[in-house]
């Protein structure tokens, strides 16, 4: 439109908008960041694949073994008996366990108190 | 950067060369932005929004299948970005007096976008302001980037007789406000 010479100067040099110094390189480097996070969820994308395939053939060959082979497998539940000598040990045991986290508590709070007046 | 350039630019973009995207952005981040800032009424918001532009843009890269040109698309999606923005902030634009375009004959408005007068240009552009988002992102695109008219209706998702219709209208939009300022406040 030829005839429109004047309203084609105001849009050709009125409000242009000039964009900052250095904004391209801003944005290249908000790119390259996007870029980072693309591969970073590519790869856990293709990790959970291949978790999840692992997981269904894990679970089909299981099932497989279970339908055709007919194997039974049975864990026996472990026997554990205590001795009456043995609980008089267990008890001094804990007493001493006890005893150390508490100075173990202890020794962590008082740290924390001299670190804090230096801060 | 012509077509079949920026395709293979893009696809190696896609395999892993990102910074060929700076020459993208050394090629349209000005043009881009200045049609969202003819858009969006503030240098900031703008400069926001180009960025969000071309963030979005290398996101969805690997949609874009080549139908239309690099630029269109990436001119739509700088255009739906500006417009969701408008709606977000809730920017305000005149009212205008839809009989004052009506009565304005074709050889008014010729004289009037074709006169150099600086006075009646300040008027112009104070008009071009006064415009809603759609126009002047019509304005923008067919006088500036003197984009073609299949490819506007490609950006702003309307038919081209729309687009001729609507620059037809848009032209006698700001020779109405110049004559008459017969506008309010939405």
């Amino acid at each position: 439109m030829d005839q429109d010479k004047a309203l084609k100067k105001i849009l050709n040099t009125g409000k242009r908008g000039d964009l900052p110094y250095g904004f391209e390189d801003r944005l290249m480097k908000g790119i390259l960041l996007e870029a980072k996070k693309q591969r970073k969820r590519a790869q856990i994308r293709i990790l959970g694949l291949i978790s999840s395939v692992s997981l269904v053939m894990v679970v089909g060959t299981i099932l497989l073994i279970h339908r055709y082979l007919a194997v039974k497998i049975t864990m026996p539940a472990p026997d554990v008996r205590f001795s009456p000598e043995a609980g008089g040990m267990f008890g001094f045991f804990f007493y001493i366990a006890f005893l150390v986290l508490v100075l173990l508590v202890l020794d962590t709070y008082f740290r924390n108190l001299r670190q804090k007046p230096r801060e | 950067m012509e077509s079949q350039n920026e395709m293979d630019y893009i696809r190696r973009i896609l395999d892993g060369e990102t910074a060929l995207f700076s020459s993208i952005l050394a090629r349209y981040s000005r043009p881009i932005h200045s049609m969202i800032y003819r858009i969006v009424p503030c240098r900031e918001d703008a400069e926001e929004l180009t960025q969000d532009t071309f963030l979005k843009a290398f996101r969805k890269l690997g949609t874009y299948k080549g139908d239309s040109s690099f630029s269109t698309w990436l001119y739509r999606i700088a255009y739906n970005t500006a417009i969701s923005a408008t709606r977000k902030k809730k920017y305000e634009f005149p009212l205008l007096d839809e009989n004052l375009i009506c009565n304005m004959s074709d050889e008014a408005v010729d004289a009037i976008l074709g006169n150099e007068d600086e006075d009646l240009m300040q008027q112009m552009e104070k008009a071009i302001e006064l415009l809603d988002v759609e126009d002047k992102a019509l304005l923008t695109l067919y006088y500036t980037e003197e984009r073609s008219v299949s490819e506007i209706s490609s950006i702003l998702q309307l038919k081209p007789d729309n687009i001729k219709v609507k620059l037809y209208r848009v032209r006698k939009k700001i020779c109405s406000l110049v004559n008459s300022k017969g506008y309010g406040s939405r």
